[in-house]
């Protein structure tokens, strides 16, 4: 028997409504089931430009402009280190080790166009990729839950078992993408998830209207730009994202043991941790939650397989890490950029199985890498980034990676550079950095999927 | 001769010691024991060395011992320059 679609689609985020887009743009037949109405509140508010080629080629670029987002024009850091440093007028270093700037456009990027990315409402951009797919002639059902995927039956085809209002109701597809965020369908259910052995993050955000976005901001012309906080405590920094003119979103992101030991909610434990910088929590004050208190726990995860035949994963579906480098919405857009051509090219010819799936999986494989290992660099790094940001040898390297441009398949030279550097703070006691360390340590084998 | 250290000694002297100071500062003062350098002055003085001297020293030779005193960062910076 035909099956009822080409592909079915499970979750309609930024990275089944781009996939959804593609495909239906190749002419195959589409189904994408979201079990929630859109719009609903998301995290994950910042972009990389690495979304732009993609955004461009699936031609969702014009509505996402006409959306009137903020422009974000690159990334800022701050911290609390203000240890009696006399400039005495020496403009050398702007701002030691307290803060750092950079700007997207210092560094030209394949396929992007323009000097911005943006931040977003995710409520709001969401909705406009996943009409966007709609319009590409994709079959959108929302409020529809993919309860399982049950590839044995019939080794034709999947057959998604969905609940539609009071009943379960079956359709079937030639093939299943994954794109169900981190609630991972396909993960769960071939019981392939497994937990990031290092990173046990957890965060508590909320948005805020008429914040001072520049009350830490060293240089005023850049208040619209993300802002990373570091707090004076390990492994523990703020997100400050501009959401519209007069609305910030505001994060908290720590080890998930402050919050056990703490034995308090989840309001009190965000004000806690924001009280460690007091002019970070005098101007939150200042202004007017609008949102109540949200918090993710247990998102960094691997999965031990993201292909299979008639199968593959997208996005967080595929894996998360953490949400410092706003990496997530690039990784979507671009993993379903790479899963669409193998998908098409499996159309084309008629086979469905996993090594039709293999140029994706390794091209993901190795970018996901990267970010995982920038990552926890990153983190054993703490406030010595900063350094590396500010220093011209290291500066466009990173940057390419603060990008997203992690698809080319090469080692990024920043990395090379960073962990060559950690190594040698780390066994020098007496290396005048050794102090500043993070306590969160990579594995000498991160997890692969 | 160099004149990498009386360089360094004046940059020193005029931006990294705390306001009123009373340190008669040379070559052979100790920066990391006094507190006149900590690894966030030495930011500030690396980059001077790198404008001003034009010299890129690695952030792995950022230790005690390269540090000890304006002596020892002057033969580092010396080092670094007749290797490039």
């Amino acid at each position: 028997m035909t099956p009822d679609f080409d592909v079915a689609i499970i979750g309609g985020g930024p990275a089944g409504a781009t996939a959804a887009s593609y495909l239906a743009g190749a002419g195959l037949k589409v189904a994408l089931f979201e079990s929630e109405v859109f719009p609903r509140e998301h995290v994950g508010e910042s972009l990389v430009p690495a979304t732009t080629p993609v955004l461009m080629e699936i031609g969702a670029m014009d509505a996402i402009e006409a959306a009137g987002f903020p422009k974000k024009y690159g990334a800022a850091w701050t911290s609390a280190e203000s240890r009696n440093v006399p400039h005495n007028g020496f403009t050398g270093l702007s701002h030691d080790f307290r803060a750092a700037e950079v700007m997207f456009v210092e560094r030209d990027q394949a396929g992007v166009d323009r000097d911005h990315t943006f931040h977003v409402d995710r409520g709001r951009f969401d909705l406009i990729l996943l009409k966007h797919a709609e319009t590409r002639g994709a079959n959108v059902f929302s409020g529809v839950r993919v309860l399982k995927a049950d590839f044995d039956s019939d080794p034709g085809q999947v057959t998604l078992t969905c609940r539609m209002g009071p009943r379960d109701v079956d359709f079937t597809a030639r093939m299943v993408v994954d794109a169900s965020g981190r609630q991972t369908v396909l993960g769960r259910q071939l019981k392939v998830k497994v937990a990031d052995p290092v990173f046990d993050q957890y965060a508590v955000h909320t948005w805020f209207d008429g914040l001072d976005r520049g009350a830490l901001a060293v240089d005023q012309s850049k208040v619209d730009y993300i802002f990373i906080h570091f707090l004076p405590i390990k492994d523990t920094w703020v997100w400050q994202i501009p959401i519209t003119e007069t609305v910030t979103s505001i994060g908290v992101v720590t080890q998930k043991w402050r919050f056990k030991e703490a034995g308090t909610d989840r309001e009190r434990f965000f004000w806690d941790l924001v009280a460690s910088r007091p002019e970070l929590l005098d101007a939150l004050k200042q202004s007017r939650q609008v949102r109540p208190f949200k918090t993710e726990g247990d998102y960094s995860y691997a999965m031990k397989q993201i292909t299979g035949d008639r199968f593959l994963m997208i996005g967080d579906a595929a894996r998360f890490v953490d949400p410092i480098f706003s990496s997530g919405v690039s990784v979507a857009l671009n993993s379903a950029r790479l899963a669409s051509r193998d998908i098409i090219a499996a159309h084309e010819a008629g086979d469905y199985s996993r090594e039709r799936f293999a140029t994706f999986e390794g091209k993901i494989r190795k970018a996901v890498r990267n970010w995982y290992e920038f990552i926890s660099i990153y983190y054993r790094l703490n406030i010595l980034f900063t350094a590396f940001v500010q220093d011209p040898r290291y500066r466009i390297q990173v940057l390419k990676m603060l990008q997203g441009d992690v698809y080319d398949g090469e080692e990024p030279a920043a990395l090379v550079a960073m962990k060559e550097i950690v190594a040698a703070v780390e066994s020098n006691p007496d290396h005048l950095w050794h102090p500043y360390l993070g306590t969160l340590r990579a594995p000498t084998a991160a997890p692969t999927f | 001769m160099s004149d990498t250290a009386p360089r360094l000694v004046d940059f020193v002297r005029e931006n990294l010691l705390p306001a009123g100071s009373t340190v008669e500062l040379d070559e052979q003062t100790p920066l990391l024991e006094t507190g006149i350098l900590d690894s966030l002055k030495t930011a500030i003085l690396l980059n001077y060395i790198r404008d001003e001297l034009g010299v890129f020293v690695s952030p792995v030779l950022i230790d005690a011992k390269n540090f000890a005193n304006v002596a020892s960062v002057a033969a580092m910076v010396d080092g670094l320059l007749v290797e490039a």
